[in-house]
């Protein structure tokens, strides 16, 4: 893979753990103050990023870690 | 090219190997953690932890135990909790997604899938969509009642997170089906390839010309006739559209699959890894050489599914695709089963065969059914199959046309039976076109 496209694609997985950081964050506030609403869709949110987390961090990592 | 994710479609081949056995070891670890079923059936074949953690290289992965689906059963039936039993590898109350297998093959398995694995799921949909040029603007209609079979759940939110509309054709009759598909200018259809020539002789009766419609792609799952030539040539002439076939279990889902080029089928290797080995043996095929496949999935946590024998037979194309997806390519789809591969004679005998000569027959409307007798230790092979209503006057004529087409795919002698349109029972799920009596 070309450096310059290798680098966008690390960029873009900064920002993939960035949200996942925040959207975790959001859930344990939720749980905290008990807001289902909150808690349940961030819930669901997670599940999309663990998409993106396996199909483009993951193998960005094992592979292009140098 | 049509790339969904270029991280993982184009990644270069020797990456990708590493890739596999990294994700492979990663699910062994955790199945072998979390799972009860793989403890147990790990512990059982002498392997640690530390066995796991040191798998590096494919002979590692010969060494971890293959699974059948009667196992995974047996772990099931009576075993807590409820309803998965010890393939459950999470708190039960992660599980939000419920399905079964069709149980065409022996007992039902009831499969979890946590919101994270659905998520997966979808996007392993949206992959091969997306790779056949399913688009936002796209109008896609299911014609299947969906319940609790996973295959058109998943095409349903793969294609919607493409962003395409979704038209779910729910239990309504043919007819009707083929007027939404009309009125609602769809341009894409899902469905069973049986299904879809059902669609074909019904809209002939309703005088619709199937091939005006908006719809230019063809989704097939569920059986094997959309990697048949002359199935997919029937559907595709009387559609006016492409067909795709992919290839899946509720163990297992869309493992192999057709891309834009409608060369052979890639395997998903992203996502699994796939094995091609002796079905006699288990140990690798040499290259070029038929074998049955034993899939590990990287991604399911809800219930993992590691060297899995799913009994389909492969054989494994040495052409390179012109798509540019480095994942390795199938001949033609699967062969066949090895559950439905039953001897006849002495002579290994497949229903693809069958279908393959009925479909060669352009008076004959697709329909048929194979029924396998025994009497004084001899096998029997009857072929009932049905003719379009105008050609019903020359049934003889066709049998005997049949009969030497058979002859020609399956090299048996089988007694032939040309029906008139209509008589034989008609499946939206996989069609039962096998009944052996022995």
């Amino acid at each position: 893979m070309d450096k310059e496209k290798l680098q966008k694609l690390k960029d873009i997985d900064r920002e993939i753990k960035n949200l996942d950081a925040a959207a975790r964050k959001l859930k344990n506030m939720a749980e905290e103050m008990d807001l289902p609403i909150v808690f349940y869709n961030v819930n669901r949110i997670l599940g999309t990023l663990n998409v993106l987390k396996e199909n483009i961090s993951e193998p960005l990592n094992i592979i292009y870690s140098d | 090219m049509n790339v969904w994710n270029p991280v993982l479609e184009t990644m270069p081949p020797e990456d990708l190997r590493r890739y596999q056995l990294i994700k492979f070891k990663e699910q062994c670890i955790y199945a072998f953690k979390n799972s009860p079923y793989y403890m147990r059936k790990f512990t059982e074949a002498g392997l640690k932890l530390k066995d796991l953690e040191n798998i590096k290289t494919m002979d590692d992965v010969l060494k971890i135990p293959i699974s059948s689906k009667k196992e995974f059963a047996a772990a099931q039936e009576g075993k807590e909790p409820f309803p998965y039993g010890e393939l459950l590898a999470v708190p039960i109350e992660r599980i939000s997604e419920y399905h079964q297998t069709s149980g065409t093959t022996g007992t039902p398995l009831r499969w979890g899938d946590t919101w994270a694995d659905w998520e997966w799921y979808a996007d392993i949909w949206a992959t091969i969509l997306y790779s056949r040029g399913l688009r936002a603007k796209d109008r896609l209609y299911i014609a299947f009642p969906y319940h609790i079979y996973i295959a058109f759940w998943g095409g349903h939110y793969g294609a919607e997170k493409i962003g395409a509309e979704v038209i779910p054709g729910g239990s309504t009759g043919t007819e009707e089906r083929i007027r939404e598909i009309v009125e609602l200018r769809c341009t894409a259809l899902m469905c069973t390839p049986s299904y879809a020539l059902h669609m074909v002789n019904i809209a002939k009766q309703m005088d619709i010309d199937l091939r005006k419609t908006a719809v230019s792609k063809l989704f097939c799952t569920g059986e094997p006739g959309a990697s048949i030539i002359s199935t997919k040539q029937r559907i595709e002439e009387a559609w006016g559209a492409k067909v795709f076939d992919h290839v899946g279990a509720t163990e297992a889902p869309l493992w192999s699959f057709q891309c834009e080029e409608q060369r052979g089928l890639h395997l998903n290797e992203a996502h699994y890894l796939v094995e091609i080995l002796n079905p006699e043996t288990l140990t690798p095929v040499a290259e070029g050489e038929t074998g049955t496949v034993v899939v590990t999935n990287f991604a399911r946590k809800g219930m993992p599914t590691i060297r899995y024998d799913l009994k389909d037979l492969i054989k494994i194309s040495s052409e390179k695709c012109p798509c540019g997806r480095t994942w390795r390519m199938s001949e033609g789809g699967v062969a066949g089963r090895r559950d439905e591969m039953s001897k006849v004679r002495g002579v290994l005998f497949s229903p693809k065969n069958v279908e393959k000569a009925v479909m060669s027959i352009p008076e004959l409307n697709g329909e048929f059914k194979i029924i396998i007798t025994r009497e004084k230790d001899y096998d029997s092979v009857m072929v009932k199959a049905e003719a379009f209503k105008d050609y019903e006057n020359i049934r003889a004529e066709l049998a005997e046309r049949l009969s030497k087409e058979l002859r020609n795919t399956t090299t048996l002698r089988c007694d032939v039976e040309i029906l008139p349109s209509g008589t034989l029972p008609r499946h939206e799920a996989k069609a039962k076109r096998l009944e052996d009596l022995r």
